[in-house]
């Protein structure tokens, strides 16, 4: 029992915005769809909707081909990012309106939302219109609406964007307990990695439509398996150096520290982020990030190291992680 | 400046208003006044022209019905046909979508009054003439492509989102509509039936082919059938009285919907 | 099942817009009058010919072209002044709007016989008042030379409102940063009119004019009821002739040929005047660089 998407292919204009895609999002699994805009992220999830329709592949749900299922018929419950909470019904209605047209009987009707009324705390909205809440009380609505649909899956597209820093740390592990509590597969679209890593399983990290790497988000960061999922994860960026023919050595800020004995460098800049410092170093393999502890001072010439066992090397062609 | 701005905008308001006022001023003069309209005469003012319009045979307020029912239904008709066609439109391909509403720009323009033979002939081969409901078949179609141009662009206005929602909230393409669509175009939609009325309620070269029954005129083939005697002869008195009173229900409604007939007119501009 | 949803309008407007225009092809090439006793009798061309040689059309031609170029026109001047104080913020602003679109609002028919009386000699107020003032009274709707321009005046007070509304939206959709930005370069509001407000409003002045043309070209209610196109036919349209040969001669073929004649010629004036407007902003970015 599962979302399985099947070398899923989709062209706009001869341009392939995603291509053979395969996945497999097991049941109560959150996956997240993680890439820079553009990526066909959130495309794979309308594929997935099937609000767009795909040129090839299938798209299994339990082992059923729902690849040309109409999305009415199709039983997703989805968070859009704009949250799409109709403006001219009140929150009850907005939550009811699924449930009457779907035919389910008054008293049903009544009890499952005041069951989600209730989960999602928002009772005291219920007599209002969606443009006189607040966002993060939308979301919930919206939310909400999704967990009314009774659906087969979960996606969300982004629907953390459009609420504040702090709300979002916040919202995150409640979201998280609330989407896995039905224990459904979950695909959620971000571009934002420490929200991906913080919600999800797995994270699918995708470039130009392909998809460059799935894994855990604990494997993501040790072993990339690309230079683009490498300088992709991981702030501050991960420095490449290219001191050896074919070869890309790669190694993060926070794997280098100062020492006695070491590679002679030169500060240029420094920038202090609160319980550390990210000074920027002009060496022989040219300038690198540094990440270090934010009490220590810092002089003009500095010496560094690190140990070699914290390198990740790749193929400078094919871009592609080496053992 | 602003001395200047006020005399500007004071000669506008007169310049709207006089020939109006002057109806109003017609109406209410007796006979000898009509004649000497600027002159110190006794017996000036009267109520006569108002009581011959309204006992008159068939009596006035009968075409102000006449109209009020041709305008309501073509309204209902046009909205009916448009509604379902301008969301199509919107939901096409842009290349077809354009060109579609290139034809129905260029139909919005055209001058019907030279479609009105064909239509004459078109309503005697159906035998459909002096009937004020088949009156509004011709009204609706030519009202058609400005409403559909009108509201296909409000369709567009509404988030792609929304609709996509609806669609996986499991409602089907008319309860789309029902629920979610229609009432989110409602403003365009009422300035659309406003337009749309004032059209069918002023229209006068079809009504005048196709009506020829008294009890049966609209308002301004009624007004103008006035005129068809000699330039003499003309009752100005009672027809001004009946100008003022064909007028107020228009007054009303450009006074009541203001916003929505500007609105209207001007979507159509910034979306043509 | 979307494209099936926009069939009946499309039907409907076929019937009452598509089949006319082929029915009048169809007609104008026959003899369809009294005297053929209403049937369709080919006769090769003749209504044509006719129309090429008949002096009251190409007449006709010059007076609705004449008509239709100074009413809107003037129009157009009046609208831009008024859609520019209308574009100000004031008090009775709305009300004003309200009063301005009321003559725009009233059929044509209910004021063509108001300027009748208006206009009559001697007892409508403007030869009453220049009979006060001292002018020597012109008998406005009697004299060939000047009833048309009475048409025009009755024209242009009816839907200059129309225009204005459409350039006010104009006006509206230019945001207020380019004339900031402007004066602070240093720009006149002279300049900045001619230099931002009348290129940006140009999409909006060409739709009223087309609008406006197309409809000035089939002017008809206006004309039957005000004048009936006297005197002497000197205020006669293309549209009232038309409908003339058809109710009042009683020559269909003529008739269709006449309609036809007019949409031919209108679609050339259309396109002239889109031609002249699309050059006119050209120009103007000449001028820029």
């Amino acid at each position: 029992m599962s979302l399985i998407l099947r070398n899923i292919g989709r062209k706009i204009n001869k341009n392939w915005i995603v291509r053979n895609l395969s996945l497999n999002v097991s049941d109560g699994e959150c996956l997240a769809l993680l890439g820079p805009s553009g990526c066909g992220k959130s495309s794979t999830l309308r594929l997935i909707a099937g609000l767009d329709k795909p040129d090839e592949g299938k798209i299994l749900i339990n082992n059923e081909d729902f690849t040309n299922v109409s999305p009415v018929d199709r039983r997703i419950g989805m968070v859009f990012q704009s949250y799409a909470l109709f403006p001219h019904l009140t929150v009850l209605s907005n939550l009811l309106l699924g449930l009457k047209v779907r035919g389910v009987n008054k008293d049903e009707q009544r009890r499952r939302v005041i069951n989600v009324l209730s989960i999602l705390q928002i009772e005291d909205l219920a007599n209002r219109l969606p443009a006189h809440i607040s966002g993060g009380q939308r979301q919930r609505v919206a939310l909400a609406r999704a967990l009314l649909r009774d659906p087969l899956v979960y996606l969300l597209d982004e629907p953390m964007s459009n609420l504040d820093a702090q709300l979002r740390e916040e919202l995150r592990p409640e979201l998280r307990r609330i989407i896995l509590n039905g224990g459904q597969p979950v695909v959620y679209v971000t571009h934002d990695q420490h929200e991906a890593m913080a919600m999800a399983d797995r994270i699918a990290v995708l470039k130009d439509g392909i998809l460059e790497q799935l894994a855990t988000p604990e494997e993501l960061y040790k072993s990339p398996a690309s230079i683009f999922v490498a300088s992709f994860i991981g702030r501050p960026q991960i420095n490449l150096l290219t001191n050896e023919p074919n070869i890309t050595t790669a190694i993060r800020p926070e794997d280098i520290y100062l020492s006695k004995e070491g590679i002679e460098s030169k500060l240029i800049y420094k920038e202090w982020l609160g319980n550390n410092q990210l000074l920027l170093l002009e060496t022989p393999f040219g300038k690198l990030r540094v990440l270090c502890e934010a009490n220590i001072r810092i002089s003009d010439n500095i010496k560094i190291n690190w140990s070699k066992d914290k390198e990740h090397y790749f193929d400078s062609n094919s871009k592609l992680r080496i053992n | 400046m602003n001395k200047k701005m006020n005399i500007i905008i004071g000669s506008l308001i007169i310049w709207s208003i006089a020939p109006l006022a002057w109806q109003l001023y017609t109406s209410f003069s007796s006979p000898e006044a009509l004649v000497e309209p600027f002159s110190q005469i006794k017996n000036r003012w009267t109520l006569e022209n108002y009581i011959q319009v309204l006992t008159a045979d068939p009596p006035f307020w009968k075409y102000l019905l006449n109209s009020t029912i041709v305008g309501l239904t073509t309204t209902f008709i046009t909205l009916l046909f448009a509604i379902p066609a301008a969301y199509s439109l919107s939901k096409l391909k842009p290349i077809i979508a354009k060109s579609a509403r290139l034809i129905l720009f260029g139909a919005a323009l055209f001058p019907y009054v030279l479609l009105f033979l064909a239509l004459l002939e078109f309503a005697r081969y159906l035998n459909i003439g002096n009937n004020l409901i088949a009156l509004s078949i011709p009204y609706s179609a030519l009202s058609m492509p400005l409403a559909v141009l009108l509201l296909s662009s409000a369709f567009k206005d509404i988030p792609k989102d929304l609709e996509e929602a609806a669609r996986l909230e499991g409602l089907g393409i008319f309860q789309r509509l029902r629920w979610i669509l229609i009432p989110l175009i409602a403003p365009a939609t009422s300035s659309t039936a406003i337009l749309i009325f004032l059209f069918s309620w002023n229209e006068y070269p079809i009504a005048l082919t196709w009506i020829s029954k008294n009890d049966l005129l609209t308002l301004p083939v009624a007004i103008a059938r006035i005129a068809g005697s000699s330039v003499y002869s003309i009752p100005y008195g009672a027809y001004a009285a009946a100008t003022v009173l064909g007028a107020m229900p228009l007054l009303l409604i450009v006074l009541l919907f203001q916003k929505q007939i500007v609105s209207g007119l001007t979507q159509g501009a910034i979306k043509g | 099942m979307i494209l099936l949803l926009l069939l009946p309008a499309t039907v409907l407007i076929a019937l009452i817009f598509g089949i006319p225009l082929i029915r009048y092809a169809w007609i104008s090439t026959h003899a369809f009058s009294v005297i053929t006793g209403l049937e369709l009798v080919p006769n090769q061309g003749a209504n044509w010919l006719r129309l090429i040689n008949d002096q009251r059309f190409w007449q006709d031609t010059f007076q609705t072209v004449r008509f239709a170029s100074l009413s809107v026109s003037i129009e157009l001047l009046l609208a831009i002044c008024i859609a520019l104080i209308l574009d100000q913020k004031w008090r009775g602003r709305g009300i004003t709007r309200a009063i301005s679109l009321l003559p725009w609002a009233l059929p044509t028919t209910i004021m063509a016989l108001g300027w009748r009386w208006i206009f009559n000699t001697p007892f409508g107020p403007i030869d009453q008042i220049f009979n006060i003032v001292g002018i020597e009274s012109i008998n406005i709707l009697s004299n060939p030379n000047i009833t048309w321009i009475a048409t025009v005046i009755a024209d242009v007070w009816k839907t200059t409102p129309f225009i204005a509304l459409i350039l006010l939206a104009g006006l509206q959709s230019i945001p207020n940063d380019l004339y900031e930005a402007f004066r602070l370069e240093g720009g006149k509001p002279i300049q900045a009119f001619f230099k931002i407000t009348l290129p940006l409003l140009r999409p909006y002045i060409l739709l009223a004019v087309l609008f406006r043309l197309a409809q000035a070209f089939g002017v008809f209610d206006l004309i039957q009821v005000m004048t009936g196109g006297g005197p002497a036919s000197s205020t006669e349209s293309l549209a009232l002739y038309a409908y003339l040969n058809a109710m009042r001669f009683l020559d269909f073929g003529y008739s269709a040929t006449l309609m036809l004649g007019s949409f031919f010629l209108l679609v050339i004036a259309c396109i002239l005047s889109w031609i002249i407007i699309s050059r006119f902003q050209y120009q103007l970015n000449e001028e820029k660089t």
